[in-house]
């Protein structure tokens, strides 16, 4: 009888996953089938400036973030005030839940209009860091916990200052999780579009260097929406093949340590 | 110490404990899981507060209030060094991981902090097994290996007072019988409490017992008391299921 069960749930779940691979492989078969070809001259300055942009926007969010929600897991992890600690918790849980256009609406107000940083790049990678902050947390925090805290206290018995032990042992051991948040929350940051079109716009960056940030500047999956919009599909699957191919390297990086 | 309590949440768990720790010899804490050993362990070097413990009462070394607010803790765990249970080396090398102390509290040159590195691990017995692998990563050593290397990196500071909470509980006979005669080793020079579930262990090294029940101590004498010399009825129970 049980293993009657056992090979009937085996005959459902193979054509469930056969049919989500499926759509899968076809949705990527469609993308790269729609992707232009006879404007692909004209297209690539304006692809090269997008895919700059998702990057360097993606990787200033992954650094103004990571370090906070580090120690922000630290902090969960050693605090004795519990009430607080719970207090935190049930905050990052709401901020998780809380739409990325919300986010894209705050940064406006606070970043481009607060600060002053109008529609930028970094006003993109600041309100990207606030959206990545609630799950790199819980990300890091469970992984601190995870690792156990003996090695932490070996190095206050040995009578490190608790800054040294956390960043001298603490933060080494950790270095595999850290790694792979920062590639998820890259992932997360290089597909996120309606926080972006918000805060980062919709320009086409045309300074160098570090004043690119101060600049609106649109990225790959902001560059899709705006492309279906305007008509131009060849574009926007364009757009889309290179967000794939983006998301499937930094997948493997993620796994590659 | 004097009139030691501890307490989590208002919740006791030491109670009026005082007792003398001979210098210079090596005290075994025995008693059943959960009365208290290592968290009086851990009030030595004050690591028990990192656990959010209240803890009163009076703990004196050399003269000094080790319970008094404003202490140096550093400067206290230096002088106090301790061992866990789980061998725990940090994420880097064998070198590093003896040299952490040292970098930490001194300021060596390279040539001396190699000296005093090997001279850790020729103690504890590892320079020769380790051979030129001093930069290899210290998780790859097994764990009767990992467990001395941590000896050695508590030893590389030249405490007074080495804490250590059932150091050989996870390790195999072999691997055990090194750790105690490293540990008679270092006496006089240094002061040994072992937590111990092992009372043949205990029997084998330890110079003065301290048996803990019920969150107090019940019983402190020589090592005759594993044999039930003197031992009163808490201590003659516990030793019958020995």
């Amino acid at each position: 009888m049980r293993r009657r069960k056992a090979s009937l749930l085996l005959f459902l779940c193979i054509p469930v996953a056969a049919s989500v691979l499926g759509m899968q492989i076809g949705l990527l078969w469609e993308a790269v089938r729609r992707a232009g070809h006879s404007s692909w001259s004209a297209a690539l300055p304006h692809f090269w400036n997008q895919t700059v942009n998702t990057l360097l926007l993606t990787c200033a969010a992954v650094i103004i973030s990571l370090p906070l929600a580090f120690f922000c897991g630290v902090w969960l992890l050693r605090t004795r005030h519990k009430r607080c600690k719970r207090m935190l918790l049930h905050m990052l849980s709401a901020l998780a839940g809380v739409p990325s256009a919300v986010y894209g609406l705050f940064g406006y107000l606070l970043f481009g209009g607060v600060c002053a940083l109008g529609y930028s790049l970094l006003t993109g990678a600041l309100t990207a860091a606030l959206l990545l902050l609630p799950t790199t947390v819980f990300l890091l925090w469970d992984a601190l916990r995870r690792l156990g805290d003996t090695s932490l206290r070996s190095a206050l018995a040995l009578g490190a200052p608790e800054g040294r032990a956390v960043c001298g042992v603490l933060l080494p051991q950790a270095g595999h999780a850290i790694y792979t948040a920062a590639f998820l929350a890259a992932s997360r940051v290089a597909a996120e579009s309606a926080a972006l079109i918000l805060t980062a716009g919709i320009g086409e960056t045309s300074a160098r260097g570090l004043r690119r940030f101060l600049q609106s500047g649109a990225t790959l999956s902001v560059g899709m929406f705006q492309s279906i919009l305007e008509g131009e599909t060849e574009l926007a699957f364009s757009a889309g093949v290179l967000l794939l191919l983006l998301a499937a390297l930094l997948d493997a990086l993620s796994h590659g340590r | 110490m004097r009139n030691l309590a501890v307490s989590y949440n208002e919740t006791p768990v030491l109670q009026d404990v005082s007792l003398r720790i001979r210098g210079g010899c090596i005290t075994a804490l025995i008693g059943r899981s959960g009365c208290g050993k290592s968290t009086f362990l851990q009030c030595l070097n004050r690591l028990i507060e990192e656990n959010g413990a209240a803890v009163s009462g009076s703990i004196l070394f050399e003269g000094r209030e080790i319970l008094s607010p404003h202490l140096d803790l550093c400067a206290l765990r230096r002088q106090v060094g301790m061992v866990f249970q789980a061998p725990s080396p940090f994420e880097m090398s064998i070198f590093d991981n003896v040299a952490y102390g040292l970098r930490l509290h001194e300021r060596l040159t390279r040539r001396e902090l190699r000296r005093r590195v090997e001279k850790e691990l020729r103690r504890v017995g590892l320079l020769e097994e380790i051979g030129d692998r001093m930069s290899a990563n210290a998780r790859c050593l097994s764990g009767g290996q990992q467990q001395r290397l941590c000896i050695a990196r508590a030893l590389a500071l030249s405490p007074r007072v080495l804490l250590l909470d059932e150091p050989t509980a996870a390790l195999d006979p072999v691997s055990t019988v090194q750790v105690e005669r490293l540990l008679r080793g270092l006496v006089p020079h240094v002061t040994v409490v072992i937590v111990t579930h092992n009372l043949a262990q205990a029997k084998r090294i330890a110079q003065q017992i301290v048996f803990f029940g019920r969150g107090t101590v019940l019983q402190i004498g020589d090592a005759g008391l594993l044999d039930g010399i003197g031992a009163e009825a808490a201590l003659r129970e516990y030793l019958e299921y020995a």
